[in-house]
C-alpha cells in the first residue's frame, strides 16, 4: 500500500512537472523575437528581391492560416488541448505536416542510438572498471584511467568534429551526413547488406557516445570494487579458501555493481543529451539536428513538442529509476514514505 | 580562367597591395586599383549565344528513352518536343555539347514543403525549385552577358515580347507545343490560372503579389500562346525580371484546378495550399528533372522529365543528367560534402574556412574544384538615420544628429584599418577593403564612381575635434556636445555570423582608438531584429550586385524601408539630399530603356553613396563555386548568386559527366509515372 502511494505521489508530480515544462517550451519559443511567417519573409525576399512591405498582405494572409494570428495564450491552449484530446502536437510549418509525423521518424532512431550506446557504455566501462581494480595502480590501470578522463573531460563536439574531418576530408568518406547509404534509403526490408551499410554510417555516433558513456561507469566501478574488496565478508571468502576469480566474480562485482545498475537512470539522460549533441554535429538525421533547424526556422511546435518529449523522457526515466530503488532498497523507499507523511 | 591561375592572381593582386597600403596614405578618395578587386575579369557574351528558339533536322534523346518511346509507353521524342524548340548554344558551353547519363548529387539543409508552388509553397530550396520548376523569363545566366546587353531578363517559356508604344501594353508568346511532365500541353490556361486564381486571389499567398507588377496591371489572354499585360503607368524593361525564378512560373493549371476553392466548394484555401504535398510524387511539371521519389527528411530523387522542352545544337534533348539527388541533411553539411567529394555543387561563402577549403580542393587528389566568380562578400556598418524611430532618449536623439552628418560617418571610415579587419576573418589574401555601394564583380559597379575614406587615425580624430565631439571629461571616450555624454554607440551584431563578430571585436578596438566606445548587442537573426529600426548601428553581410533586387534594403525606395531609415509614429521621414537624388536615380533605371543612360545612374548611385559613406562598407571577399571534377560544363567563373543563386546560373540542365565518370543511377530506366 505504502508502495503505491508513493508511486501515485511521484506520478502526480510528475505530471504537474509536465505542464510546467509545456508551458515554459512554449515560451521560449515565443520569446525569440519573430515567427515563422518572418523567417518565410525574409526567406521570400531573398529570393525574389521583394521588399517585405510588397510581402506583408502576404504574411498576413499565411499568418490566419497557421492561427499565427490569435494571442499566445490561445495558440498554448489549443495545442495543448489538441495533445491532451487527440494526441495532436500541431502542425509543423517548415514541413508542411503533422509534427508527431516529423518527430516520429527521427525520436525513435535518437532513442534507440542513446539506449545501445548506453549499454554498450555501461557493459564496457563496467568491464574496464573491473580490469582497473583488478590491477590497480598497474599499466592497464593507468590506461584505462586515462582513457577514461579524456572521455569525460573532451567536448562531444570537439571529438564529433575531428571524427568528421577525418571522415570527410582525409578519408573522403561516402558514409557521412546519413544513417543509410542512398540506395539502401529506397529499400523498405532489411537486409544484410543494408545492416553492413547502416553499421558504416553509425559507427561514429556509437563511438564518441560510448567513450564519453563509459568513462563514467568506469570510475565508478573501479571505485565500488576497490571499495567492496576491502570488505570483512570478502577477508571471509578469503579465509575460507575460496579462489580470487570466484571472490571477485562471485561476491564482489555483483555487489560493486548495484550502484552502478541504480545509475542507470541519468546516464539515459545523459547519452540522449549525447547523441543530440554529436549528431548535430555530424549531421545525422536524428533528433539533434532537427531541435536545431526547427529553432532557426521558428518551427515552434516541432520545438516545443521536442522539449516536451525529451524532456518526458529524461523525467519518466528518472521516475522509474526511483521505482527500482524504492524496490530494490527498502531504505528509500521508507525515508520517501516518512519524507512524505 | 582556371580557379588555380584565379587564385594565384588574387594572391598576387593582395600581396602587392600590403606593399601598396603602407604607401597608400596619400590616396584620399580613390581606392587603390589592386586593392579593389576591380581587376578580376570573366569571359562575357552576347544575349543571343546564349540560346535560341528554331527547328532543327533532327532530334535524339537518352537512349534508355528510346527504348520506352519503342515499348509504345512514350511517343517519339519529335512529338514530345515543341516545334521549335530553345536551342542552348554549343559556344556558351564550357566544355561543349555532353553526353546522357549520370547522376548529380545536392546536399541540402532544407525541406520540401510541397510541390504547390503557385500557393507559395517552397521545394526545400538549394535547387529542387529550379529543377521542377520553369519560368516565363530566366535571370540567372544574364552574369554570362556582357553589360552593354544587360536589359530586362533572358526569353524562357515567353520565347518574345513586344512593348506598346506608351510602354503601358506588354505582348509575350510562350513556345508553342511544349508540354507538362505527363504530356499535358502547356498554354495561356497555365498562365491565366497562375495570374488570376493565385496571383491576383486575394487567400492565396503566391510568390508573386497580388500589386508585384504595380497596383491595377490586368492580364488578358489573346490566343493559346499569347497573352497581354496593361500597366497603368509606363514601365521600363526591368520589371521583367520579376516574371523570372520564382515568381512568375506557372504551376499546372489542369492538375490544380481541381483541388482550388474557386472550381471545387469544398476545398479550403489551406488545402489548396497543400494541394500536393510532399510525399506525393510525382508533381507535374515543366522542369528538366520530375521528383520520383520523397524519403521523408533523407532523400529527393528526381528523374529526368521526358517532356522537356529544350535541346542543344545538335539536337540531344536535354537535360544530360538522368537522375538528381538532394540529400536533406544541413546546410553546413552541404559544403564539407561537396569538399569531401559526396556531393557535386555547394558555395564556399565563409571566407574564415577558406584556407583550409582551398588547401583542400589544390592538392592534386581533391574531388572538387573551387571556381571563384564574380559573385563578392561584402560586409558593411549601417547607422539609423531616422531621427525618431527606435530613439530611445536625448543621448539616441543625438546620436541620429551626427549619424545624418557626412563628417562624422566620413570619420568614422577613417578610423577603420580595413587591412587589419580583413585579416582579422581570414589570414591571408582573401579579404580586401570595401567602401560600399555596388558589389565588385556586379555590371553596374564602377570602379571610377567609387570613393574610398582610408585608414587615417589622425585625421579621424580631426573631423569628430571639427564636430565638436571632444573628451571633456577626460576618460578617454569623446562627449557629445549637447547630453554631455559618452559617445557610445550600441552596435547589434548576429551572434551566429562568425565572421560579423570578429569584425565587430576588431571595430571596438579601431574605434575605441578614435575615443568612440562600441557596444555590443548579440541578437539571433539580424534582419528580424533589424526589421523594427531599433537600433543605432550593426553590422552586416549584404551584397548588391544588381540595382533592382533587393532594393529596400538598401535604397529609401517605399516608406517601410530600409531599416536604417524609417519613418518615425506619423510616417513621415527627412530623407536625406544625397538619398533623394539616389531613389531619383533609381527611377531612371526603372524606367529607362537606354541601358547606357541606366548604367549611368547606376554609377551616380555609387558615387552618391560611396562619397557620403552611406554606409561604412568594412571588407570583401571573393565567393567560390565547388564544383565536383566529373561535372562539366559548370562554367569557370559562375557567381554563387549574382542574378539569381548558382543553381540557376550554372544552366543545370546543359551539365554532363564523361561516361567513364558517372555515377550509377538509383532508378535506372525509369521516368514518372502518372
Amino acid at each position: 500500500m505504502g508502495l503505491l502511494r508513493f508511486l501515485a505521489q511521484r506520478a502526480a508530480a510528475t505530471l504537474v512537472l509536465l505542464i510546467g515544462i509545456s508551458i515554459v517550451s512554449f515560451a521560449i519559443i515565443q520569446a525569440v523575437p519573430g515567427d515563422y511567417v518572418d523567417m518565410w519573409m525574409s526567406t521570400t525576399a531573398a529570393q525574389t528581391g521583394q521588399s517585405r512591405a510588397v510581402l506583408e498582405p502576404q504574411a498576413e494572409i499565411l499568418r490566419a492560416q497557421l492561427g499565427l494570428d490569435q494571442p499566445v495564450v490561445v495558440q498554448y491552449w489549443r495545442w495543448i488541448v489538441g495533445i491532451v484530446s487527440a494526441g495532436n502536437f500541431g502542425d509543423s510549418f517548415f514541413f508542411s505536416k503533422p509534427v508527431t509525423e516529423v518527430i516520429g521518424l527521427r525520436l525513435p532512431r535518437t532513442l534507440a542510438l542513446a539506449f545501445t550506446a548506453m549499454v554498450l557504455a555501461q557493459f564496457i566501462g563496467g568491464a574496464l572498471g573491473v580490469y582497473a581494480a583488478m590491477n590497480q595502480y598497474k599499466l592497464g590501470d593507468t590506461i584505462s584511467t586515462i582513457v577514461a578522463f579524456l572521455g569525460i573531460v573532451i567536448p562531444k563536439f570537439v571529438v564529433s568534429l575531428i571524427i568528421l574531418y577525418y571522415l570527410a576530408f582525409v578519408w573522403h568518406s561516402p558514409y557521412i551526413g546519413a544513417l543509410q547509404s542512398p540506395e539502401y534509403l529506397l529499400q523498405d526490408h532489411w537486409s544484410l547488406d543494408k545492416l553492413w551499410d547502416f553499421l558504416k554510417h553509425v559507427w561514429p555516433i556509437l563511438l564518441i557516445s560510448i567513450w564519453a558513456g563509459q568513462a563514467y561507469t568506469l570510475r565508478m566501478m573501479r571505485g565500488n570494487l576497490l571499495d567492496v574488496m576491502k570488505s570483512q565478508y570478502i577477508e571471509t571468502a578469503r579465509a575460507k579458501g575460496l579462489s580470487r576469480r570466484r571472490i571477485i566474480m562471485v561476491h564482489a562485482i555483483p555487489n560493486a555493481l548495484h550502484p552502478v545498475i541504480m545509475n542507470i537512470g541519468s546516464r539515459f539522460e545523459y547519452m540522449i543529451k549525447g547523441e543530440i549533441e554529436i549528431a548535430i554535429v555530424l549531421g545525422v538525421p536524428t533528433i539533434g539536428p532537427l531541435i536545431l533547424s526547427s529553432v532557426a526556422e521558428r518551427d515552434m511546435y516541432v520545438v516545443a513538442a521536442i522539449f516536451m518529449l525529451v524532456a518526458t523522457i529524461m523525467v519518466v526515466g528518472n521516475l522509474v529509476a526511483d521505482l527500482l530503488l524504492a524496490v530494490v532498497d527498502p531504505r528509500v523507499r521508507q525515508a520517501a514514505m516518512e519524507g512524505n507523511t | 580562367m582556371s580557379s588555380t591561375n584565379l587564385v594565384s592572381k588574387i594572391c598576387l593582386a593582395a600581396g602587392v597591395s600590403l606593399c601598396a597600403v603602407m604607401a597608400s596614405s596619400a590616396l584620399a578618395d580613390k581606392m587603390p586599383v589592386e586593392q579593389s578587386m576591380s581587376t578580376l575579369e570573366y569571359e562575357l557574351l552576347s544575349r543571343g549565344d546564349l540560346w535560341t528558339y528554331k527547328k532543327l533536322d533532327g532530334y535524339s534523346e537518352a537512349p534508355f528513352l528510346n527504348d520506352l518511346v519503342k515499348a509504345g509507353k512514350l511517343p517519339p521524342v519529335e512529338e514530345r518536343l515543341p516545334a521549335e524548340p530553345l536551342v542552348m548554344k554549343t559556344m556558351a558551353m564550357s566544355d561543349g555539347i555532353g553526353v546522357y547519363g549520370g547522376v548529380f548529387r545536392h546536399v541540402i539543409g532544407g525541406r520540401p514543403e510541397g510541390w504547390n508552388w503557385l500557393a507559395g509553397q517552397h521545394q526545400g530550396w538549394g535547387g529542387i525549385n529550379m529543377a521542377i520548376q520553369e519560368c516565363l523569363v530566366r535571370n540567372g545566366p544574364l552574369w554570362q552577358v556582357k553589360a552593354e546587353e544587360q536589359s530586362g531578363p533572358l526569353p524562357n517559356l515567353a520565347k518574345s515580347w513586344e512593348w506598346s508604344e506608351d510602354k503601358t501594353e506588354l505582348t509575350m508568346h510562350l513556345v508553342e507545343g511544349v508540354k507538362w511532365s505527363d504530356g499535358d500541353p502547356f498554354d495561356t490556361e497555365d498562365i491565366r490560372f497562375w495570374w488570376e486564381d493565385n496571383v491576383q486571389d486575394e487567400n492565396v499567398a503566391s510568390r508573386l503579389p497580388k500589386g508585384g507588377l504595380g497596383d491595377g496591371t490586368t492580364l488578358e489572354v489573346i490566343d493559346a500562346y499569347t497573352f497581354k499585360f496593361t500597366f497603368t503607368k509606363p514601365q521600363g524593361p526591368e520589371i521583367l525580371k520579376s516574371l523570372a525564378y520564382i515568381q512568375g512560373c506557372p504551376g499546372p493549371a489542369h492538375a490544380l484546378k481541381a483541388k482550388h476553392p474557386k472550381y471545387n466548394k469544398d476545398a479550403s484555401y489551406e488545402e489548396y495550399r497543400n494541394a500536393m504535398p510532399a510525399d506525393a510524387v510525382p508533381p507535374v511539371v515543366l522542369g528538366g528533372w520530375v521528383p520520383v521519389r520523397h524519403k521523408a527528411d533523407e532523400l529527393v530523387i528526381l528523374r529526368r522529365n521526358p517532356y522537356y522542352w529544350k535541346t542543344d545544337e545538335a539536337g540531344n534533348q536535354l537535360p544530360y543528367i538522368n537522375e538528381m539527388h538532394f540529400k536533406l541533411t544541413t546546410w553546413s553539411d552541404r559544403t564539407t560534402q561537396a569538399v569531401a567529394g559526396t556531393a557535386d555543387f555547394s558555395n564556399m561563402e565563409n571566407p574564415g574556412n577558406y584556407v583550409e577549403g582551398l588547401k583542400q580542393t589544390l592538392s592534386a587528389d581533391a574531388p572538387v574544384k573551387a571556381n571563384f566568380g564574380p559573385r563578392v562578400l561584402s560586409w558593411r556598418l549601417e547607422l539609423n538615420f531616422s531621427e525618431t524611430n527606435g530613439v530611445q532618449d536625448e543621448v539616441d536623439a543625438e546620436l541620429r544628429k551626427f549619424f545624418r552628418q557626412k563628417d562624422f560617418r566620413v570619420a568614422l571610415s577613417h578610423a577603420l584599418d580595413r587591412q587589419a579587419i580583413g585579416q582579422s576573418v581570414a589570414r591571408g589574401p582573401f579579404m580586401y577593403p570595401y567602401s560600399g555601394g555596388f558589389s565588385n564583380g556586379s555590371p553596374y559597379y564602377d570602379y571610377d564612381s567609387t570613393v574610398y575614406y582610408p585608414y587615417d587615425l589622425a585625421k579621424a580624430n580631426a573631423m569628430l575635434d571639427a564636430l565638436g565631439i571632444k573628451d571633456t571629461d577626460g576618460n578617454g571616450i569623446r562627449n557629445m556636445p549637447g547630453s554631455g555624454a559618452d559617445l557610445e554607440i550600441d552596435m547589434t551584431t548576429d551572434r551566429r555570423q562568425v565572421t560579423d563578430k570578429k569584425q565587430a571585436d576588431a571595430i571596438i578596438l579601431m574605434l575605441a582608438e578614435a575615443g568612440v566606445r562600441v557596444l555590443i548587442r548579440n541578437v539571433d537573426t539580424i534582419d528580424t531584429a533589424s526589421k523594427n529600426g531599433d537600433f543605432n548601428m550593426l553590422i552586416r553581410r549584404k551584397e548588391w550586385a544588381l540595382p533592382t533586387r533587393e532594393t529596400c534594403f538598401h535604397l529609401p525606395i517605399a516608406n517601410s524601408c530600409p531599416d536604417r531609415h524609417l519613418p518615425g509614429s506619423d510616417g513621415t521621414r527627412n530623407l536625406m539630399d544625397f538619398e533623394v537624388e539616389m531613389v531619383d536615380a533609381y527611377n531612371t533605371i526603372l524606367s529607362s530603356w537606354d541601358a547606357v543612360e541606366a548604367a549611368e545612374a547606376a554609377k551616380t548611385i555609387q558615387r552618391l553613396w560611396t562619397e557620403n559613406a552611406y554606409t561604412i562598407g568594412t571588407v570583401q571577399a571573393p565567393a567560390a563555386l565547388l564544383v565536383n571534377k566529373r561535372i562539366k560544363n559548370a562554367h569557370p567563373g559562375t557567381p554563387v548568386n549574382m542574378f539569381e543563386w548558382a543553381e540557376d546560373g550554372v544552366v543545370r540542365e546543359r551539365l554532363w559527366t564523361p561516361k567513364d565518370q558517372q555515377l550509377k543511377e538509383l532508378l535506372p530506366g525509369t521516368i514518372a509515372e502518372y
